[in-house]
């Protein structure tokens, strides 16, 4: 890496890393979410070096939105929608080809270890002629759609087939093409493309692969792929549900289960923020064995020090976040124009940045203008909320997804109750897990989503009563403390990682099971 | 991936102007075939070979050229025009060697008619639109068109209340990417439901679907504004569609208010023609929605002017005996 400190220099490191981070769409470049607790994990285990594999949908002037962490030694970018080389017309097409058509669709279909070692073998055996971004681009792709189609979708438009099968497998080739960064532990922050790339990892080193997964990949990527407009619809099916027609909608969507499986095959740990997420990767195929959880966790001297929002004076809302559709503003707007009917000194912040997608900002503060709200809405931008949170009653989260926020934990650190959605951890962090011993209670309230009125009243039954008020920031506050502290999961991780250091030091002496394809493994193999 | 095929379609077009490998080689096996049959002809003429002889060299040569053509193809190359010069050089000789050697060069050098390729790799490359009988006739003959010998599909509410996990996410693909508002009492059930997946995929969509009522509801009250008096049938379906917006619960207060003071008005416009005469200008649903909206907005005696049609003027139905 580069000697300026912070800068991301790309390059495939030549010094092992203690751990190559995996992850699709966003460290270093998106902020926020998972990119914040990415940043966060290399930064509290100072003792443990990093590499990075970025993976994107194709080269852009993207800024980096995090300084790289000194201990960061290796950083690499993946396209995944800018696979293939130049074409080659005059080539023969291998005899594997059928063979490899075959492998990709047990691959992309059912998933699993045995699949990717199958195709990487192949893959292995055709790419001797030529390299894997020619061999996209050459017969050999063309005999493999053919193939693939005639065994998948025989009665579907080929047309549409064969763009949704460059799309598909682009991805794939481009995940099994790139070279690895040579690491000790493989982590991967989701499925997807991601979880590919590890599967891989561990395949060809034999070293350990772990994931931690913040919400359900493959669910968020099955929501995407039943609303697109994008992905055509080639075959009628009406309105039945039960139509045993293949299309392309169910190719894209089989495809990221199948990509799942393998990726929770191939992991020997597979973490998640909170216990409800179990139960779909459980349904996706995890081994209820390799399940556990640990929570994100604050730093709770930050908030220590803020005082409660006096009880007498104008009441005080906010929704911490960036404005984006997913935090679905629009419903908090919504709900502050109900409040403001029967609490008209209302003052409702929206604190986050509103320059990720200033699209829906501005729909956001037109949205306000509509409603009459101006003189209590207000958009702070991105700002220290430590600096608000002593003057806020209620914290207000109207997400549609999430997994674990973590402004729900530093709402209660500072003892305010919090008034969420039903989504993600909330209902686990506001209520407390089942097994919480001793029961704690309530620190919040739990909302359905896109329930404006429903909000509405939460945070109206808050601001009304102090009492109930401070009973469930306090209530909230014992919770984070005993369980959400940034301590417990700095250390959860850092025995995690030694647990499998360990691990891959006797596996590296033991002499690594299976490589089916080395071509492309840049690890070092004198550790 | 539109780009990306229009892209694929012009680089494919571009390439198709030049000639085919398929062609450049049949030319050149038929030039090599003159040259041979011609030395063989002179052969025979010079010592005087008999004309069995002759037809065997003759028959062995073909053979031999086409043994070597076979070995020496390249995948993907037309093998139809070789097949050709072999067997006219089989059949007539030199003769047949020079005509087909004339045959394939002006195939060669024949213009090509770009614009019929261009549109042909267009459609292949899924960058232009198809028209809606070619786009029929292939989904007839590909057998993709809807099965009519399936059940009737499933009230999208009862999947909610009734179905498995991949029904119900399948179901909400469906809402959100056509959208009608008799769907809205499903997605509200989703929207409250047990399961957490849902309820998030549910919440998606319904974000997606306000935004695009909205917009219609936008356009809707742009076009109910210029609707007036003597167009009752064009007023009524107005108003019913804002009805069906309004009904939907997607709507933004502010919205809804402005919907249902543009209904009262169509309602309004409607009505004072609608019990005259009983035609079919205004059919039996958007009666009964008319009736509904008479009723809801207390206006008693144009309710039973239009459950009742008369003959009389316009302007005496409607106004007395409102509420």
């Amino acid at each position: 890496m580069s000697e300026v400190p912070g800068a991301w220099i790309e390059g495939v490191s030549a010094t092992n890393a203690d751990v190559c981070i995996m992850v699709e769409g966003a460290y270093p470049y998106v902020p926020g979410g998972v990119s914040s607790w990415i940043d966060w994990l290399i930064r509290s285990q100072p003792d443990t070096t990093f590499s990075v594999v970025a993976l994107l949908p194709r080269p852009a002037s993207q800024k980096h939105r995090y300084r790289r962490p000194e201990n960061v030694i290796g950083f690499q970018n993946v396209y995944l929608q800018d696979f293939g080389a130049r074409p080659i017309k005059r080539l023969a097409v291998p005899r594997e080809t059928i063979a490899l058509a075959q492998a990709l669709n047990q691959l992309t279909t059912a998933g699993g270890m045995a699949a990717l070692a199958d195709v990487e073998g192949r893959l292995a055996s055709v790419c001797r002629r030529m390299p894997l971004p020619v061999l996209f681009n050459s017969p050999v792709a063309w005999r493999l759609v053919e193939e693939m189609y005639a065994i998948e979708m025989p009665f579907a438009s080929f047309l549409h087939y064969f763009w949704g099968w460059r799309a598909l497998l682009g991805g794939l080739f481009a995940t099994l093409d790139c070279p690895l960064p040579p690491a000790r532990i493989y982590h991967t922050i989701s499925t997807g493309y991601a979880g590919v790339l590890a599967a891989r990892a561990a395949l060809e080193t034999g070293r350990p692969a772990l994931l931690t997964e913040h919400g359900i990949y493959t669910n968020e990527r099955r929501i995407e792929l039943l609303m697109a407009e994008w992905v055509a619809d080639t075959v009628d099916k009406g309105h039945a549900l039960d139509d045993p027609r293949f299309d392309l909608r169910d190719m894209w969507v089989r495809a990221f289960e199948a990509y799942a499986r393998t990726c929770y095959e191939a992991c020997a740990e597979v973490v998640t923020l909170y216990q409800d997420n179990q139960r779909v990767q459980k349904v996706l195929g995890a081994d209820p064995g390799k399940l556990r959880v640990i929570a994100n966790g604050i730093d709770l001297a930050r908030f220590s020090a803020i005082t409660p929002a006096p009880e007498s004076g104008i009441p005080v809302i906010a929704l911490i976040g960036r404005v984006v559709p997913i935090k679905d503003v629009k419903t908090y707007i919504r709900a502050a124009k109900h409040l403001a009917a029967r609490l008209p000194a209302l003052k409702a912040y929206v604190i986050g940045p509103t320059d990720e997608d200033e699209v829906y900002a501005e729909e956001c503060r037109q949205l306000v203008r509509d409603q009459g709200l101006e003189a209590i809405v207000e958009f702070t931008g991105a700002v220290d909320i430590v600096q608000y949170m002593s003057r806020i009653h209620v914290v207000v989260l109207t997400s549609l997804s999430e997994s674990q926020p973590l402004v729900v934990l530093e709402a209660g650190a500072s003892g305010i109750p919090f008034v969420a959605t039903d989504v993600g951890s909330c209902r686990e962090i506001l209520e407390g897990r089942p097994d919480e011993q001793p029961p704690l209670g309530k620190g919040g309230i739990v909302t359905d989503v896109v329930d404006d009125k429903g909000i509405a009243d939460a945070v109206y039954s808050l601001l009304r009563d102090p009492a109930l008020r401070r009973r469930y920031g306090e209530t909230l506050r014992s919770r984070v403390r005993a369980t959400y502290t940034s301590a417990q999961a700095v250390e959860a991780y850092r025995d995690l990682y030694a647990r499998h250091l360990r691990d891959e030091l006797w596996m590296v002496n033991a002499e690594a099971q299976v490589r089916p394809r080395a071509v492309s493994v840049a690890v070092r193999e004198e550790d | 991936m539109t780009a990306h095929a229009s892209l694929a379609a012009s680089q494919t077009v571009e390439a198709s102007t030049s000639p085919a490998p398929g062609n450049r080689t049949a030319t050149i096996l038929a030039a090599r075939l003159i040259v041979a049959e011609s030395a063989l002809l002179g052969v025979v003429l010079l010592l005087h070979l008999p004309a069995l002889a002759w037809l065997i060299a003759h028959l062995g040569l073909v053979g031999a050229f086409g043994r070597s053509a076979w070995h020496s193809r390249s995948p993907g190359s037309d093998q139809g025009q070789i097949g050709l010069v072999l067997l006219a050089v089989a059949v007539a000789g030199p003769v047949g060697a020079v005509l087909v050697t004339v045959a394939v060069l002006r195939t060669r050098f024949e213009r090509a008619h770009p614009e019929l390729l261009a549109a042909w790799y267009e459609r292949i490359a899924l960058a232009g639109d198809i028209d809606d009988v070619t786009r029929l006739a292939d989904t007839v003959a590909m057998g993709r068109a809807l099965q009519t010998t399936q059940d009737v599909p499933r009230a999208f509410s009862a999947v909610m209340s009734e179905g498995t996990l991949a029904d119900r996410q399948t179901a909400l693909g469906l809402i959100a990417r056509q959208f009608s508002p008799s769907y809205a009492p499903a997605l509200r059930a989703a929207l409250v439901g047990g399961e957490p997946l849902i309820r998030v995929q549910a919440a998606a969509v319904a974000v997606k679907i306000r935004a695009e009522i909205k917009t219609s509801l936008r356009a809707a009250l742009h076009e109910a504004a210029r609707l007036g008096a003597g167009q009752a049938s064009a007023c009524a379906q107005a108003s019913l569609a804002l009805r069906q917006s309004i009904d939907t619960g997607l709507l933004d207060d502010d919205d809804k208010v402005a919907g249902e003071a543009a209904v009262v008005r169509l309602v309004g416009l409607a009505s004072a023609v609608a019990g005259i005469p009983a035609d079919d200008s205004i059919d039996h649903p958007l009666r009964e929605h008319l009736a509904s909206e008479l009723l809801r907005q207390g206006k008693f005696a144009a309710f039973r002017a239009l459950r009742q049609p008369v003959t009389a003027p316009p302007s005496q139905v409607g106004e007395a005996g409102d509420v």
